[in-house]
């Protein structure tokens, strides 16, 4: 009996001693969440220290927002004077300094205020619902949606998320987003080949027309005549394909190119050089 | 002892069944997805061999959307409720999702988006829950590719709001969509905008401590052409002077093919001026 007791608490202590070093060895947090009926998926987020509140998750979403109940609550709209023009009650953004969804807490992230419509009526249907929690907390983190065991894991990564009005502003008043313009793909390295589209009964496919003697590609063992299939696991059915699927590409920087050749598909393995 | 003996059995019996229980191995696929400029996810799908079509990752959709249009280009028939099932989606990367059932329809967001010209890119759908949710994802904004894991088990269908299975009700936010439309028409904007590449001038580059080297230039490419030369110092790129690799690849970014690049080089302790016919390359 007296052993029992001994393996017992044994266990116990292996399992507290679990439980005691999770958090410590990996800063991963993994936060269960609800899953409407509906198939949108809410979890309980603090805004300095207030709540929690329910949110819902969205990575579809490149804000986060919250509905003027849940900034008053949380003390959100100090020094923010109601505007004249407010459709939905939007009051701005502001930045949150403590942003908790579950465990895992990041700091000075933006949120707009507002009652945005579709969070309205979620709320009528299931309960309080304050928000939408969007790109602006999860793109910090690795995240792993696990619908089966119905949770979210972050891990702290190494992204930082820019800010998506600024960008968006930017962009809608930059000449090159302007009527007729053209976006200009540039890679952060050169490889040294040209292609041809052919135009094949069965789908299109990019023909390697010039490869540079010595040049990257050469040395990496493409071909004139080889068919560009996929570059980094994309597809590569026309030329603006290529260019996005080589746009990440840098100096000493690899690249997976897979050919047809003489019937065969191989995969090839290019190093991006330094160049112009 | 017999009793410590049997809770060991047991322990060990548990591990030996966790073992077995544990699937032989999964299978992840890594899934290449673009950024687009609203940072919406965006990974692209082949529908019955048809496409690529765009695709906005949207946890905030109940379901998989995508527009008449592609229904149509793909030969997808909707039912009388307006889903469809495709007989294959492939997503880019290789993953296959069998079976995939879709809500035909245009969603204001997307028309919105389009309409504006927002993602640099035409989207013509949405992946929300009931594919999602057959997955175990990891998305990694530091990485160009997600990892999609399939699970072995079938989710809930989900309801909508209205009778419509899920975009009927939207909480009266549909105006939005022709309210972008109706901007991005004022402005001018494409769903798909032109896309050209940087030209190619065909030298490799070397940094030195005191700045930019020619390594070498490439056997009839068009700087061979101009006449630059192994071991050239490059002093300026587009009339702007560079110190380094990278600052003289920023200079020429948005030069494409078929125009012209402006390289300053120094050679012998001369200052030659060279003009680069850019071709297509990459």
């Amino acid at each position: 009996m007296k052993k029992t007791i001994i393996v017992v608490l044994l266990i116990a202590c292996l399992s507290s001693h679990v439980r005691a070093e999770a958090p410590v060895a990996s800063a991963a947090v993994t936060v269960p969440f609800t899953l409407l009926k509906t198939g949108h998926m809410t979890v309980p987020v603090k805004l300095n220290g207030k709540g929690p509140y329910t949110l819902i998750f969205d990575t579809g979403a490149p804000m986060s927002i919250v509905n003027n109940r849940l900034a008053r609550d949380a003390g959100l709209l100090k020094d923010k004077p109601v505007a004249l023009f407010a459709p939905f009650g939007s009051r701005g953004e502001v930045k949150v300094k403590d942003f908790e969804v579950g465990g895992q807490k990041a700091a000075d992230v933006k949120v707009a205020i507002m009652d945005h419509p579709t969070v309205e009526l979620f709320s009528k249907h299931f309960g309080p619902i304050d928000g939408i929690v969007g790109f602006p907390f999860f793109a910090r983190y690795k995240v792993t949606v696990d619908y089966q065991k119905k949770t979210l894991t972050f891990e702290p990564g190494t992204y930082n998320p820019p800010d998506v009005m600024q960008a968006m502003l930017r962009a809608i008043l930059s000449p090159e987003s302007a009527d007729g313009a053209v976006r200009v793909v540039s890679g952060g390295a050169i490889l040294g080949f040209g292609v041809n589209q052919e135009n094949r009964t069965s789908g299109p496919a990019l023909v390697v027309d010039r490869v540079y003697l010595g040049g990257p590609a050469d040395i990496g063992g493409l071909k004139k005549g080889d068919r560009i299939t996929l570059v980094n696991k994309r597809w590569t059915d026309t030329p603006a394909d290529l260019l996005e699927a080589l746009s990440t590409i840098k100096p000493n920087g690899a690249v997976q190119v897979e050919v047809e050749r003489m019937g065969k598909t191989m995969t090839l393995e290019l190093l991006g050089a330094a160049g112009l | 002892m017999r009793i410590y003996i049997l809770m060991l059995t047991g322990a060990l019996l548990a591990v030996g069944a966790m073992v077995a229980a544990e699937p032989a191995k999964e299978k992840s696929y890594e899934v290449p997805y673009r950024l687009t400029l609203p940072k919406h996810l965006m990974v692209r799908a082949k529908i019955n061999g048809k496409g690529p079509f765009n695709f906005i990752l949207d946890t905030g959709a109940p379901a998989l959307f995508f527009t008449e249009a592609v229904a149509a280009r793909a030969g997808v028939k909707a039912d009388e409720k307006g889903w469809g099932e495709c007989e294959r989606f492939e997503l880019e990367g290789g993953l296959v999702i069998p079976k995939a059932r879709g809500r035909i329809d245009t969603p204001f967001q997307l028309e919105g988006m389009n309409g504006m010209g927002l993602a640099g890119a035409e989207i013509h759908g949405l992946i929300g829950y009931n594919i999602l949710a057959q997955y175990r994802m990891t998305i990694d904004l530091a990485s160009d590719r997600m990892l999609w894991t399939p699970m072995a088990w079938t989710p809930e269908r989900p309801i909508g709001f209205g009778d419509a299975g899920g975009s009927a009700a939207q909480g009266s936010l549909e105006f939005i969509g022709s309210m972008m439309k109706g901007l991005g028409g004022m402005l001018g904007r494409k769903a798909t905008p032109a896309v050209t590449g940087r030209g190619q001038a065909g030298i490799l580059l070397r940094d030195e401590v005191d700045g930019v080297v020619v390594a070498s230039v490439l056997k009839g490419s068009p700087s061979d052409t101009a006449g630059v030369k192994q071991g050239d110092r490059l002093r300026k790129v587009a009339d702007r002077s560079v110190t380094s690799s990278s600052e003289a690849l920023d200079f020429a970014a948005k030069h494409a093919a078929g125009k012209t690049l402006a390289l300053q080089v120094e050679r012998s302790g001369k200052s030659i001026d060279l003009t680069i016919n850019l071709v297509e390359g990459y």
